[in-house]
């Protein structure tokens, strides 16, 4: 995956290194407990798992409204 | 058998730790004059305390560095030493034709750590010991053609002996819990390392409060498998933790969701019914007779490779579940077939035994010879 190799490569090293760092590291540890780096994976942009998170979602969302008649957040 | 055997297992985190103790109690009953020593191997130790008091309230174990694991092994201090992690300090040793031939030393057996999501490596970190215990079934036969394979292109390699088991995966009691009927709870059992990703746990998250909210008279617990401050250095670090994202990301949740990092014991005990995505907790409620929910549809998970591997190794099981029938509590009832070939009988103890019994007298009568 992406972030696999990213994390390989003399920059995702240094990355890491820097996410360690007390200060500089602060908004490299924020972006990772966001989850965003996960995000920027180009597996996300396949029509098959695009498909599969929709409906998971739709699955949930449409069980939430059963009761109500609508989704909830 | 002449005099009673001298066992040692080590264990370095929960999970070797559990096994460690569920082997112990099998050992006593098969032979209860044997000595069987837990050791925590320090190099990688990754326990908090209160795991710890948890699982061996009597502290009845002693401290094992490196040499001390090596030494236990070369000076034959014990007949056998049994472990579900082979550590790279005994791998080494095994691999050494001097001191794998030495006569005397303590044979090594090696177990699988848990639902094997990636045999390839098992079976490399396994072949350098004496023994190895391998599941499901299937698995003996596999391994055993693999390691001949590996001997004949290795001389400083001999294939070890192989059986079926893990002292986990013992045949589960033919009638459910009696009190099945009466128990509410649901428990979900996470996992460090699956869902992989934030978005993906946030997911399963979801799905809790769903149930919750659906359920008001159940109390939906998320069985943490350790809290958030412990298993910092363990091989399977979590790094979205439900805890942290339930006040990251929730408002509020219902009531009657909670969490709980409760002994695996007590859970068992209490749910009505179990889910799980790629836990072996799935395991340890197909034994205990618990309705068991296998849940791998969630979001992202085409970016989890133990999703695909746990589909893998419960195929045919009956209890893998999309989240509609989640959400409805429909469960399936775990496949007879699928169960005879991933539980062992109880007899374990006595065949671990039994192994340690051939490696030595292979040993004797090599060394004779």
């Amino acid at each position: 995956m992406l972030l696999a190799r990213l994390k390989a490569t003399r920059l995702g090293k240094w990355l890491y290194r820097q996410s360690r760092h007390p200060r500089l590291g602060v908004p490299l540890r924020w972006v990772m407990a966001q989850g965003i780096h996960e995000r920027l994976d180009l597996a996300h942009w396949r029509t098959a798992n695009r498909r599969h998170n929709a409906r998971q979602a739709a699955t949930l969302a449409a069980f939430r409204a059963r009761d109500t008649g609508q989704p909830r957040s | 058998m002449s005099s009673p055997r001298r066992l040692l297992l080590p264990f370095c985190d929960d999970s070797t730790l559990i096994f460690a103790v569920r082997l112990r109690n099998l050992l006593r009953v098969a032979a209860p004059e044997a000595d069987v020593t837990l050791g925590c191997y320090m190099p990688e130790q990754a326990l908090s305390l209160r795991q710890l008091q948890m699982q061996l309230p009597e502290a009845d174990y002693l401290i094992l560095s490196d040499e001390m694991l090596i030494e236990s092994v070369q000076q034959g201090y014990y007949d056998a030493v049994l472990t579900s992690r082979v550590f790279r300090s005994l791998t080494d040793f095994l691999r050494t034709p001097a001191l794998k031939h030495l006569r005397g030393r303590a044979r090594v057996i090696g177990f699988l750590g848990g639902l094997d999501f990636f045999p390839d490596r098992s079976y490399a970190n396994r072949i350098p010991c004496d023994g190895v215990f391998m599941f499901p079934r299937g698995e003996v036969e596999k391994f055993s053609a693999w390691a001949t394979k590996q001997v004949e292109n290795d001389s400083n390699l001999t294939a070890p002996l192989v059986d079926f088991g893990h002292p986990t995966f013992l045949e589960p009691s033919p009638t459910p819990p009696a009190d099945l009927e009466t128990r509410r709870d649901i428990y979900f059992f996470a996992q460090a390392i699956s869902p992989l990703t934030r978005r993906g746990r946030l997911h399963v998250l979801e799905a809790m409060v769903a149930l919750a909210e659906a359920n008001p008279d159940r109390t939906i617990w998320i069985k943490l498998r350790h809290l958030p401050d412990e298993n910092t250095s363990h091989l399977h670090r979590e790094k979205h933790d439900y805890q942290g994202l339930i006040e990251a990301a929730f408002k509020s949740v219902p009531p009657n969701l909670r969490l709980t990092a409760c002994p695996m014991q007590e859970a068992l005990e209490q749910a009505a019914l179990g889910i799980t995505c790629t836990s072996t907790a799935a395991i340890d409620l197909i034994r205990e007779g618990v309705p068991t929910m296998v849940y791998l549809d969630y979001v992202d998970a085409y970016m989890d490779p133990m999703s695909a591997a746990m589909r893998r190794i419960f195929e045919g099981s009956n209890v893998i579940t999309s989240l509609d029938d989640l959400l409805h509590l429909r469960h399936g009832t775990p496949d007879p077939d699928w169960v005879k070939q991933m539980f062992c009988p109880h007899d374990l103890g006595q065949r671990v035994l039994d192994m340690v019994e051939t490696l030595q007298s292979r040993s004797a009568s090599a060394s004779s010879g």
